[in-house]
């Protein structure tokens, strides 16, 4: 996914279990956009997704000669690793965050992640539409939300997010696709949609 | 999906759903294909279903890939192959870099502040005297820090650091750390641009406009 490493996976997993910190490095370089996603779908909103990769990357360099399964059991943890992060330190980012938000934030409207500024901007209507779709995607309930998002990671099979969550293929495609659903109501009511844009 | 009309039963809904998000997915297969076209010609609504879902599909996977952009940037506090000691050493010097993680996690969640040194020299205007032969590069960013806050420049240092590289040192006692110090510091400009991507996820300058108060010329 966006990094081009020929390495055989389960080997890679042998011998970062065994110490081989190039080996843990090019593990991670593979896995860390989806492991965001994962992030993005447990965090509170107001947590930063990049600060909280950080600790994910501190907890895997700690743990991983602890991993036993081999190639097979790589994605689970990660994703374990992940939504315990996401859970507990997201809301200490939230606490964190507020004491030096008072820092930066004082140019009035300016905020650190940018915001304000990304409102402001033109940006493009298919982005700002994601971002919307995004933001109500957010309270979905949670084993439909996460499918739903790693989908969106590019290059994530429904076999790939199935071994992530430890649930069958079909399992996955059925939550996505009512995942679908449920997003596309919610849309409708907020006025997201084609018709909404016929109409603008 | 609230094309469908009212009425419709609920397996044919389910059916509708799933076929569409398989092609959506690019997973669908020739049967699948099949099947959708039958259904669409029964129920036209389904192509707009379609239309939709892709749309959906395709917004979310660019604000998704924005939102993840920066995982690109997080490394692993490990260190590279061929560096002393590493090799010899590889689960303490891992279970090192935690630590010291933890460790910078304290001294950040506590608020701790670089000290001024007493030898620090340190003239009646509170501003650092001319000394410098006697200074520590502590002792030069405390001045940078202090005499920028009263200029208007520096705003202050921001508390977390970012640990880049750790190891345990030879002689058993502590770790080596290489971290980024970040501060925050105020400028006025007369020209803005901000980077923002755009649908094929390549960076776009878009310059920042000048709000017009009230009663400023138009």
């Amino acid at each position: 996914m966006g990094y081009h490493d020929d390495s055989n996976t389960a080997d890679l997993v042998a011998q970062a279990v065994d110490g081989d910190q190039d080996a843990v490095r090019r593990i991670w370089a593979r896995h860390r956009r989806w492991v965001a996603a994962i992030l993005i779908a447990h965090m509170p909103r107001e947590a930063e997704v990049d600060d909280l990769l950080q600790d994910v990357a501190t907890l895997v360099v700690s743990k991983i000669h602890g991993l036993r399964g081999g190639e097979a059991a790589l994605r689970p943890w990660l994703r374990a690793i992940a939504i315990s992060v996401a859970k507990t330190r997201g809301r200490r980012t939230q606490v964190r965050k507020a004491g030096w938000l008072k820092l930066v934030n004082w140019a009035g409207g300016w905020s650190v992640d940018g915001e304000q500024q990304r409102d402001d901007a033109a940006t493009t209507p298919l982005i700002e539409e994601g971002r919307r779709l995004m933001n109500l995607a957010k309270d979905l309930p949670d084993g439909y939300r996460e499918p739903l998002l790693l989908k969106c990671v590019q290059g994530m099979s429904y076999k790939e997010i199935g071994e992530a969550m430890g649930l069958p293929d079909t399992t996955i495609e059925t939550r996505i696709a009512r995942a679908r659903r449920m997003l596309r109501e919610r849309a409708e009511s907020a006025g997201i949609g084609l018709t909404a844009a016929a109409e603008a | 999906m609230n094309n469908a009309p009212d009425n419709l039963d609920l397996a044919t809904r389910d059916r509708v759903d799933m076929l569409v998000s398989r092609i959506t997915d690019a997973e669908a297969g020739t049967q699948d294909w099949a099947a959708f076209s039958d259904l669409a010609e029964r129920h036209p609504w389904a192509w707009r279903e379609l239309a939709q879902t892709q749309r959906d599909h395709a917004a979310m996977s660019v604000a998704v890939g924005v939102a993840i952009q920066s995982a690109d940037t997080v490394f692993m506090p490990v260190r590279s192959r061929g560096a002393s000691s590493a090799d010899s050493r590889p689960r303490f010097a891992m279970w090192a870099g935690w630590a010291a993680a933890a460790c910078m996690g304290v001294a950040f969640f506590g608020g701790l502040r670089p000290h001024a040194p007493a030898t620090m020299p340190v003239s009646t205007a509170g501003v650092p005297g001319t000394n410098l032969a006697t200074w520590t590069p502590n002792d030069y960013v405390q001045g940078y820090v202090e005499s920028g806050e009263k200029t208007g420049l520096v705003l202050g240092e921001v508390p977390r650091r970012l640990l880049l590289e750790s190891r345990p040192l030879e002689r058993g006692d502590g770790f080596e750390v290489v971290y980024v110090r970040q501060f925050v510091e105020r400028a006025q400009v007369s020209d803005l641009v901000r980077f923002t991507t755009n649908e094929a996820g390549r960076a776009v300058p878009v310059r920042q406009v000048i709000p017009q108060t009230p009663g400023s010329p138009e």
